[in-house]
């Protein structure tokens, strides 16, 4: 900030100088008011340049992330419309998979009744096991938590932007949960026997 | 365990509803019903008697922490089990739920094993007190 611009002697010289004035005489006259009155102009005056360029960066960074168009897709909004489409393809692949699960135990159910235990143990651990897949297709809700959360958050980065630009949306995410925990981002979660010890020494 | 009592699955997702929802069928529970949140479980729970409730926390509307306190402090459901099943796994959220009164705490991802489990225990207990 000592370039030769930011020290150059101001255009509008004569009404600084009376500022200047004004506020010495208020000073030297016990005038609060006056004093703080002209202060401030003064201050005004000289931030009134950072508050407007931060504006106009806030509005171009907005323009460049909202706006983005056709090939790029570089916008905000496109990359909250590609993450949730990823959470339909996810869902629908889960989908697919519990039908195709829910196929195979009909089609066991289907079999005669397993003449040695050998065939029974197997078929019993078929049904086991085709349960075990049911519940892994949980991987759809826990990665849908968590890219609903992010297409959150870039939706209240993209409000916050329009804040700064002149708009009222305050920068604010719901506080419904947390979500899945991720390692390295946030802090360890509680394991099924952390819980489990959790719950008995509370009683239950 | 009564293999006729009557479940509330409330979860938004879903997959995890008819995941919930097959695993129960896998082990002989075929009456259930299902709700999106808490809100929507709510108007469930007051048309009809239920036996248990199976939730997930982390809900748009109203999230399945505040459905326990809800339930728990309506006199006509309040006596009802409450499974959570959630991703929500911070210690103190295990403590909130278990100071609301939860009945069991299933940690997502789960195994059938684990959701089996902690059904056998919430009912064994139950058959205990009674």
């Amino acid at each position: 900030m000592t370039s030769a611009a930011a020290v150059a002697v101001p255009s509008d010289r004569a009404h600084i100088v009376e500022r200047l004035h004004q506020a010495l005489w208020a000073l030297e006259h016990d005038d609060a008011e006056g004093w703080r009155e002209h202060v401030d102009a003064l201050i005004q005056w000289r931030t009134q340049p950072f508050v407007q360029g931060l504006t106009r960066l806030a509005r171009e960074l907005e323009a460049a992330l909202g706006e983005g168009t056709g090939a790029s897709g570089a916008s905000l909004p496109d990359a909250c419309s590609r993450l949730e489409h990823v959470v339909t393809l996810t869902e629908n692949a889960s989908m697919r998979t519990l039908d195709l699960i829910q196929e195979c135990s009909q089609l066991l159910a289907t079999l005669p009744v397993a003449g040695d235990d050998a065939a029974t143990q197997a078929a019993a651990g078929i049904r086991s096991r085709l349960s075990e897949m049911t519940a892994a297709q949980g991987y759809q809700d826990l990665t849908g938590q968590i890219i609903l959360r992010v297409v959150e958050l870039v939706r209240a980065v993209h409000a916050g932007l329009g804040e700064a630009t002149g708009q009222v949306t305050p920068l604010q995410l719901s506080n419904r949960g947390h979500g899945p925990s991720i390692a390295g981002l946030d802090e360890k979660p509680a394991t099924q026997d952390d819980a489990n010890d959790l719950l008995s020494s509370l009683g239950i | 365990m009564d293999k006729n009592i009557r479940i509330l699955i409330v979860d938004d997702f879903s997959t995890m509803r008819r995941i919930v929802k097959n695993l129960l069928n896998d082990l002989g529970l075929f009456n259930t019903t299902e709700a999106d949140d808490g809100t929507t479980a709510l108007v469930e729970l007051r048309k009809g008697p239920f036996d248990l409730v199976i939730t997930d926390w982390n809900m748009p509307g109203m999230p399945g922490i505040d459905l326990l306190k809800a339930i728990r402090s309506d006199a006509a459901l309040s006596k009802i089990p409450v499974l959570m099943v959630t991703a929500e796994a911070k210690r103190e959220q295990i403590i909130e739920a278990a100071q609301a009164g939860v009945n069991g705490y299933v940690i997502k991802p789960f195994t059938a094993g684990t959701l089996s489990d902690k059904l056998d225990k919430i009912f064994e207990r139950l058959e205990t007190a009674a």
